[in-house]
């Protein structure tokens, strides 16, 4: 064994002892804890779905009028829809969509606002000013607003709610971020990595990056749930997702029409929406609790 | 071998919505080779504006250095630019700084930061900057490097993240070490391993330190030579014993507590103090506290004059007591 591996090993141990702290932090709140075990029943949910679903073709297409408007009952869980189609097939499937798609909203934002925050906030002057303009433009009207004028402007679809949500999104973690970089830039760390010759990528990455991320992530977490949520939203004002893809809001705009014959159409989409939304900031307000250290209880 | 380390006329102001304002006037400053020269003065003296001007490291907008030449072996640093300054940053030139408990990157181990900084500079793989990175560990009397090198900044007492920063500090290869109060934030008995550590280093890595600090006792342990700035001018210089055993300039005199107080001047300087008449209306930037003052001290500007083979003052009463010994001694 050389070196290497011996001071390695011990680097590794250490990290899986860190990550095991926040994990037992976290785990010490029991809401938290049960909206962590339902998020990741989720993305199993939603990364097996065409395989568990009962009725793979029910997803999409395929008419059976002979079984349409059937309540829950065995065959039909969550009961079918004016089409006859299997609606916990369809709900199950559209757990996939929407985590995806917020899951992909929110990266972008991420990968988009996160160094134009950095750069604003570690240059200031000039690009400080030009940036956070920009950000102030987009923040000046609500988040829901913003994103239905660019869906409605690129035209209904998916991808399109998609991109209009991360147009929308973006200047929050912008924001949110320059202004960490902006207090922690002034730190003394930083002041001597300068001193002793770290060029500014590496200060911006290495330094004021990581010191500053966490309440990125929380962020994060607490948007993953509200993207979710305005995803639904555009989809049942038909901006977003269109027929017959299984989008949870999608579907509930289309049970408008049988909500007093049919309570189950519209009531499990609305469910799954509820339960993911309110999973996600449990996680968040965890996360919070775990990695500010204002309100770290030991 | 003067011309190693020279600072010429320099210069620095900072500059705030109402005015601008001196800060640094420096005339004449040398450091020969694998010499320590202190630098001692009271807070707001200029001392850390001295040690961030010369890395050139002032945070811009409000700091901005009027003119003046830091010459380093030939090269004026102020003219440099800013790519070929940042060579010179951690590699020819480091720096320590005031307060150890918040000068490491409290996301990062002490390894991962030390390596860090030497892959950077060195171009070295991962296994040979984990073996400088334990060489640097050794080298500053860090027990059980390996485990230290695991461990992150919180886990550590303050002179052992002193002694990590040197290490980080000398881990590029500097061979001018700028400590910036390095004891600041220690208790004494810290201080005193701290010291030895740099004093040792100097003579093993054959560095030339320029340390500052507001304590003289400090000063006088681990410097050569010793340099007493007041309100942003070097008003005497001199080697350790000369500054300790004979001091002339009146502010090092009471900086050193050797001064009598004379009633008459001390009131004197209180009437002036509830005047309000402040230093800057003066030449003399010590005017208004000096017990010795003189008419002409109003309106001359005192200049950095030599006295002794070594011994350099800025002070009008030293300067003519001084001639006139000369002149009478000539007269004899």
């Amino acid at each position: 064994m050389s070196k290497k591996s011996i001071y390695f090993n011990i680097l590794m141990k250490r990290k899986l002892e860190t990550l095991k702290e926040y994990l037992y932090l976290l785990a010490q709140n029991k809401l938290t804890f049960a909206a962590l075990i339902i998020i990741l029943f989720l993305i199993i949910i939603a990364i097996i779905a065409p395989i568990i679903v009962p009725f793979p073709s029910h997803i999409y297409g395929s008419v059976n009028p002979q079984d349409k408007l059937l309540s829950p009952s065995w065959t039909y869980l969550f009961g079918t829809d004016e089409m006859g189609r299997d609606l916990f097939s369809r709900v199950l499937y559209g757990t996939r969509i929407s985590l995806l798609g917020s899951l992909i909203a929110v990266a972008m934002g991420l990968l988009i606002g996160v160094p134009l925050g950095l750069m604003a906030g570690f240059y200031g002057g000039f690009i400080d000013e030009f940036v956070m303009r920009i950000v102030d433009m987009f923040l000046s009207f609500p988040p829901l607003l913003l994103a239905m004028a660019i869906a409605a402007f690129l035209g209904p679809s998916l991808q399109n709610a998609i991109i209009a949500l991360i147009i929308s999104w973006w200047p929050w973690y912008t924001r949110l971020i320059r202004g960490q970089v902006v207090s922690i830039k002034e730190r003394e760390f930083v002041r001597a990595a300068h001193a002793i010759g770290t060029p500014s990528w590496q200060i911006m990455f290495k330094h004021i990056l990581p010191n500053c991320i966490s309440p990125v992530i929380v962020q994060a977490s607490l948007d993953l749930g509200g993207i979710i949520l305005t995803l639904a939203a555009l989809s049942f004002l038909g901006l977003g997702a269109q027929a017959p893809i299984p989008e949870w809001g999608l579907i509930i705009n289309t049970s408008r029409t049988y909500f007093l014959k049919a309570w189950w159409y519209g009531i499990f989409p609305g469910m799954a929406i509820f339960i993911a939304v309110l999973c996600f900031n449990l996680l968040g307000d965890g996360l919070r609790e775990v990695l500010d250290p204002k309100t770290k209880k030991y | 071998m003067s011309n190693y380390f020279e600072i010429k006329d320099l210069k620095v102001s900072f500059k705030t919505s109402e005015r601008v304002k001196n800060v640094l006037d420096i005339d004449k400053l040398n450091l020969h080779k694998g010499e320590t020269l202190g630098v001692v003065g009271e807070s707001g003296a200029g001392k850390s504006v001295l040690a961030m001007s010369i890395l050139r490291i002032l945070p811009s907008p409000p700091a901005f250095i009027e003119n003046g030449k830091i010459i380093f072996k030939g090269q004026n640093l102020l003219s440099l630019k800013e790519k070929e300054m940042q060579k010179i940053r951690g590699k020819e030139i480091s720096m320590i700084f005031q307060d150890p408990m918040s000068t490491l990157n409290p996301v990062f181990t002490v390894g991962q930061q030390i390596m860090n900084v030497v892959r950077h500079n060195k171009h070295l793989n991962k296994e040979d900057a984990e073996k400088e990175a334990l060489r640097m560990i050794k080298l500053v009397k860090l027990p059980d490097a390996k485990n230290t090198l695991c461990k992150y900044p919180n886990e550590l007492s303050g002179g052992q993240r002193q002694r990590i920063i040197i290490a980080i500090a000398l881990s590029c290869g500097a061979e001018l070490l700028i400590a910036d109060e390095p004891t600041r934030n220690l208790d004494v008995t810290i201080q005193a391993g701290v010291l030895k550590l740099i004093d040792e280093l100097k003579k093993e890595l054959r560095i030339t330190v320029l340390f500052i600090a507001n304590n003289v006792n400090l000063i006088f342990i681990v410097s050569d030579r010793v340099a007493v700035l007041y309100r942003g001018k070097i008003i005497e210089v001199g080697t350790s014993q000369e500054i300790k055993r004979e001091p002339v300039h009146p502010y090092t005199r009471r900086l050193l507590g050797i001064t009598p107080v004379d009633r008459e001047i001390s009131n004197l300087i209180e009437a002036d103090f509830k005047k309000k008449i402040s230093s800057d209306d003066f030449e003399c930037s010590y005017f208004c506290k000096c017990e010795e003052r003189m008419e002409m001290c109003k309106k001359n500007s005192p200049i950095l004059t030599k006295i002794g083979n070594t011994h350099w003052v800025n002070c009008h009463r030293v300067i003519n007591r001084e001639v006139n010994n000369e002149s009478t001694s000539i007269s004899h």
